[in-house]
């Protein structure tokens, strides 16, 4: 009870701190708060990927419908963060590079993120048995996964040595002041309380519905 | 550093105001966010221990 | 060795019937040869760039893989044969054999696609070697997670639509460092030797997941 008032209190303060306590940056001015948003709800959307393939392998193991419930949920707390991001993060490289989107490997990764999660749940919804569904699904997730690393971290090295600019991280072309770099953190921690809390009211509402299925 | 702060009280009085209005219109859409889910916590913790109870 | 026996009877197996019949090499080789003519019209006498071309090359290779190279498990639904299949093989084996199967076919409709290509869209090559390389690593790794996510979409409603979805986020790395390579391999520059080792590295990782992950696809 009290750490979810926490975390309202928490949240508000950033978002006020973002825009009456940080300065802006340059060439951004204005629209500097959107790093406040964009990068962290791009980060739930990563950690929303590994928790669903976690509990993808766990499916495997145990065939336990909880562990399938659980990824599935996962997958789309992670779709709906990864939307947000790459909007945010389409805004920003508008207001930072002049384009909306330029299929540069950061934002190549979250619009791949996308992808996989759109592709993931579309699967679901085309299996029928509740059994066949979850191992199907749950392999792909395990794939899907197995693929993301070659195009965060290998591809990026084949367009760092022909591109520069706009290729290069965010964050490493932004030097934050202390007081941006303060309401970030605090944003990112934020964020990920938040993810944790709806995931585990999304798992307590499947619990309860489940129980009622079988009831009746 | 202090150039950046100084970016911010050279803005045009409109432009100072859009920002409130922005920063309130966020405020307002994590706050109701926030109490949806905190109400929908309350009702599933009720369910779930008249389930342990019951 | 059994298990070689295996793998090698599935792959005949589906060897024999596809030659009866050539319905997968068909529907990937009428897409691949239609694609290819209508690019090459619309652009008519102006030359285009390598890097285009790279493009287009792969583009053309991606959408004729998910014409032909799902078929391979649709058909063992559609003709019942899968439970028989099941009871027959052991897992490892059917993966093994369908994925030389789609690769079989993958590379013989790219000795006649390739060929084609060159003469309608003239493409500049220096270092052939390099070039091949790119090829056949790009359709090893393309063939390999292809055949798994074929296993799945066989089980599920609306197969063949399914195919290209779940597909191409997987093969997004694939594909960047294909195009990459072959952009390099037609302007003459440098060369692929980063992407060759990025394709390689693709196959053996895709390869060992699909055949560690079959077993959950093809099992209950």
């Amino acid at each position: 009870m009290l750490w979810q008032l926490l975390l309202f209190v928490w949240m508000s303060l950033v978002i006020v701190a973002g825009f009456l306590y940080a300065p802006l940056a340059e060439k951004l001015y204005e629209m500097t708060r959107i790093i406040y948003f964009h990068i962290p709800m791009a980060w739930v959307a990563v950690l929303a990927f590994l928790v669903s393939t976690v509990f993808s392998i766990r499916y495997l193991m145990t065939r336990s419908w909880g562990d399938d419930v659980r990824a599935a949920i996962s997958a789309q707390l992670g779709l709906l963060f990864a939307v947000l991001a790459t909007a945010s993060g389409a805004i920003f490289a508008k207001a930072m590079w002049g384009a909306f989107w330029n299929w540069d490997p950061r934002e190549t990764s979250i619009f791949l993120l996308l992808l996989i999660y759109g592709a993931y749940l579309t699967l679901r919804s085309a299996v029928e048995g509740e059994d066949k569904r979850a191992r199907l699904a749950a392999v792909y997730n395990i794939i899907a996964f197995v693929t993301v690393p070659f195009l965060v971290f290998i591809v990026p090295r084949l367009y760092f040595s022909l591109h520069p600019g706009p290729l290069l991280n965010a964050q490493g072309r932004l030097e934050m002041h202390p007081r941006m770099l303060q309401v970030f953190l605090a944003s990112l921690a934020g964020f990920t309380v938040l993810y944790f809390w709806i995931f585990d009211l999304s798992w307590k509402v499947a619990r309860l519905k489940r129980k009622q299925e079988e009831a009746s | 550093m202090n150039t950046m702060l100084q970016d911010l009280s050279r803005t045009a009085g409109q432009r100072v105001i859009a920002d409130f209005v922005v920063m309130d219109v966020i405020l307002l859409v994590w706050a109701g966010v926030f109490f949806y889910l905190f109400r929908l916590d309350r009702k599933v913790r009720a369910l779930l221990k008249k389930d342990k109870a019951g | 060795m059994p298990w070689l026996e295996g793998v090698l009877a599935v792959f005949l197996k589906d060897w024999r019937s596809e030659f009866r019949t050539r319905y997968a090499l068909n529907a990937a080789l009428l897409f691949a040869v239609t694609t290819l003519v209508v690019v090459s019209f619309a652009i008519g006498a102006f030359g285009i760039s390598g890097d285009l071309l790279a493009a287009f090359l792969w583009v053309i290779i991606l959408f004729s893989s998910m014409a032909g190279l799902g078929q391979v498990f649709i058909k063992e639904v559609e003709s019942r044969t899968f439970t028989a299949l099941r009871l027959v093989a052991r897992p490892s084996e059917v993966w093994a054999g369908k994925f030389f199967f789609n690769l079989v076919l993958l590379l013989g409709l790219e000795v006649i696609i390739i060929p084609l290509f060159f003469i309608l869209l003239n493409p500049r090559v220096g270092d052939w070697s390099g070039f091949l390389a790119v090829l056949i690593l790009g359709s090893v790794g393309l063939a390999g997670a292809t055949t798994l996510i074929a296993a799945i979409i066989a089980q599920a409603k609306g197969k063949g639509a399914l195919l290209a979805g779940l597909s191409y986020p997987i093969l997004i790395p694939l594909l960047a460092a294909a195009t990459s390579g072959t952009r390099h391999l037609f302007h003459g520059d440098g060369g692929a030797g980063q992407e060759i080792q990025i394709l390689a590295a693709y196959a053996v990782v895709v390869i060992a997941a699909a055949f560690l992950l079959f077993e959950f696809v093809w099992s209950e």
